[in-house]
């Protein structure tokens, strides 16, 4: 009976014993960590990005051993095998693929050198490539709040969004909740925005509603501006064009297909985000797909522009607001069932400070800006042709952020995420350590 | 004649230089003069790059990727607007007419205080506005002492100074005293101004009047301390309110 019972226990307990995390770092030849590269399990159909720093963790699902495809644009894309006995970070480096002449030549692709016709092109498939449909992404987000240079809150979350199409107004849940700090600064004065933004997760489907615009240029309201108000930059739309300048830096590869990587650059015509003119530029780059003009990646970045680092105005914006860097989108996107998705999105945005907030802060402080960082890893693709879709559709969707939630273990066991990278893992700490005592 | 006496007729036949001059010609010339030792301090002592290495110095850690950006991108900007040089001169013609402009407002000002004093000790049937804006003008010329002792200073005694040093060089004024690195912010403005040339100004303000009214300074050193003082009051105390608004 006894030994029934030990075996029964085991089989039972073995799905879980046999979880396994795989955590591996991914370089070039030359040692820089590759970010963003895409980590996709060939047995479960589904990945991972590395993150900033060329990390990623994946969790094996009920298998003992798998394949992970490791890729990323430029680069030769490497199979890695993978079991439970991989105890140790594996460590991978990526062989520089270089697209040579006669590949070029040999294309069966005409290749276009003009880069503002590639953007164009890639600017009208866009309206064709998204889905247009109604669909539901779910996936793992995090969210890392910085007020005076010092982290003040944490989320990491399981959210589920509808993509309504035709305009409609998106739905937006938490699933789950696997981390939740908040130590912001309060105070009379801002604690109704605390709590309307703690409460409610407007603020995160205000977030992916803007950046999603980037190539969603169908969903703008007539006057450009979304629903949440604050300004378009950068979205892909044809007044994109017109802002910025571009340059065909590269055709690189990926997975076997050509890539046009395409520099974003300043025009005269480009938004001036505070005065002077021309004294924060965006930059950036787009990577399209030569054959048929599908955007696997935007990196885009609104800066203090460098030529002007001799300037009294450069100087001071770079004291006050403690970076030359103002906002950075990175979005990556996927192709499935002849549509293509948003895969994984990551921005920094530096918010000015009122002036009432920055009085009722500490005394010290002299930061004008707080950032926030956010990351969302879209881990299922939904389409309204699925089963489960309109179950999903018709129940309630829980919006509260931060209410008490045991944490589920199961749930997370098996969920892809980001690894955090060694500078969100430092904040954490410290935001974790500097809790109230009720925390 | 004692050296005191010695002093005051230099001063009564300084201002008797200007006894032919209109109130607007006084200030320009001033304004001409304080122009262009703005100018020089800009250009050879306090100059941009004491500001950059003084914010250089208090950099935060770096947090992003900015500097891999710029690095990355620097090479294809363009430059998209024309030369700065070419505006050089006309912010120069820019900082001149503000001068002019705050001048014309504070020694207004000032003459105005002047003459309210005056006429509530029942004396200004011996001076016009204009005679007083003119004293006013003429008496704000013994701030171009200390300027001209800091561009002396820093310019050959004290040759090795940073951003710091040169932002709390007030000589002869109660921050001197105290240091300002002793006081608290709000402190720094009021102390300041109560310095030796401020007593010299009004000093020369009462000379001014005396030459202008005929009247003795007797007469007149209440009014004159009375309405300038009120006024310096009113004024510290509005920068130390709108300095801790900001």
């Amino acid at each position: 009976m006894k030994l029934l019972l030990t075996i029964l226990t085991f089989l039972l307990l073995k799905p879980l014993l046999g979880q396994n995390i795989i955590y591996g770092s991914l370089a070039s030849s030359n040692g820089e960590p590759i970010a963003f590269a895409t980590v996709y399990s060939l047995q479960s159909k589904d990945g991972v990005y590395t993150n900033e720093d060329g990390k990623f963790q994946y969790t094996l699902k009920n298998v003992e051993k798998d394949t992970l495809l490791i890729s990323h644009i430029g680069f030769e894309s490497f199979y890695l095998p993978i079991s439970e006995e991989n105890t140790a970070e594996i460590e991978v480096t990526l062989m520089e693929k270089i697209v040579t002449l006669d590949e070029v030549v040999v294309s069966p692709i005409k290749l276009l050198k003009n880069a503002n016709k590639i953007v164009q092109q890639a600017i009208d498939s866009t309206l064709k490539s998204l889905d247009p449909n109604e669909h539901i992404l779910k996936g793992f987000y995090r969210q890392l709040d910085i007020q005076d240079n010092k982290p003040r809150r944490l989320l990491e979350a399981a959210i589920i969004v509808q993509e309504p199409g035709g305009g409609q107004e998106r739905k937006f849940g938490i699933e789950e909740l696997r981390r939740s700090s908040d130590n912001r600064i309060s105070n009379d004065d801002n604690q109704k925005n605390l709590e309307r933004d703690t409460y409610k997760s407007r603020r995160i489907s205000c977030w992916y509603n803007n950046n999603l615009k980037r190539v969603a240029s169908q969903n703008l309201s007539k006057d450009g501006r979304n629903s949440c108000g604050w300004e378009e930059y950068g979205v892909l739309n044809q007044q994109f064009i017109k802002e910025h300048k571009f340059k065909l830096d590269t055709i690189s590869s990926f997975n076997n297909d050509l890539i046009y990587v395409i520099k974003i650059l300043p025009s005269s015509n480009s938004k001036a985000y505070l005065p002077p003119k021309h004294m924060f530029i965006p930059v950036g780059k787009i990577f399209i797909k030569a054959k048929d003009f599908s955007i696997i990646e935007i990196q885009y970045n609104y800066i203090l522009n460098p030529k002007k680092r001799n300037s009294i105005d450069y100087q001071i914006y770079k004291d006050i607001h403690g970076s030359g860097l103002i906002f950075q989108i990175n979005a990556i996107y996927n192709s499935t069932q002849g549509y293509s998705y948003l895969s994984y999105l990551k921005t920094k945005f530096y918010y000015p400070i009122s002036r009432d907030e920055r009085k009722a802060r500490e005394k010290e402080s002299d930061r004008v800006f707080d950032l926030i960082e956010r990351e969302f890893l879209v881990n299922e693709v939904i389409t309204s042709s699925d089963e489960s879709y309109s179950s999903l559709m018709e129940g309630e969707w829980d919006e509260e952020l931060y209410k008490k939630r045991p944490y589920n273990e199961s749930f997370w066991k098996d969920y892809n995420i980001i690894l955090e990278t060694d500078e969100q893992k430092k904040f954490r700490e410290q935001l974790e350590k500097n809790l109230p005592f009720n925390e | 004649m004692s050296r005191w006496e010695k002093i005051n007729s230099s001063l009564e036949d300084f201002f008797a230089v200007f006894d032919a001059s209109k109130g607007w010609q006084v200030l320009l010339l001033f304004c001409s003069i304080q122009w262009i030792f703005s100018f020089v301090n800009t250009e050879y002592v306090s100059t941009d790059e004491l500001f950059d290495d003084y914010l250089e110095e208090r950099r935060r850690e770096k947090y992003d990727d900015y500097d891999e950006i710029a690095a990355e991108f620097e090479d294809d900007l363009e430059d998209l607007e024309d030369d700065e040089s070419q505006y050089y001169w006309s912010d120069q013609m820019w900082d001149f007419f503000t001068l002019l402009i705050i001048n014309t407002i504070w020694f207004s000002a000032t003459a105005t205080a002047l003459y309210v004093g005056l006429s509530l000790s029942e004396k200004t049937d011996k001076m016009t506005f204009n005679a007083l804006f003119k004293v006013v003008v003429v008496s704000q010329t013994v701030f171009f002492i200390p300027i001209l002792f800091k561009i002396l200073w820093f310019g050959f005694v004290d040759t090795e100074f940073d951003y710091q040093e040169i932002r709390n060089f007030h000589p002869y004024s109660l921050l001197g005293l105290f240091g300002a690195e002793n006081v608290q912010e709000w402190l720094v403005y009021p102390l300041r101004t109560i310095n030796i040339f401020e007593v010299i100004f009004i000093y020369l303000l009462i000379t001014g009047v005396s030459h202008h009214s005929k009247l003795k300074k007797e007469l007149i050193i209440k009014p004159i301390i009375g309405s300038y003082g009120i006024l310096l009051f009113v004024w510290i105390t509005f920068r130390i309110y709108i300095s801790n608004l900001l």
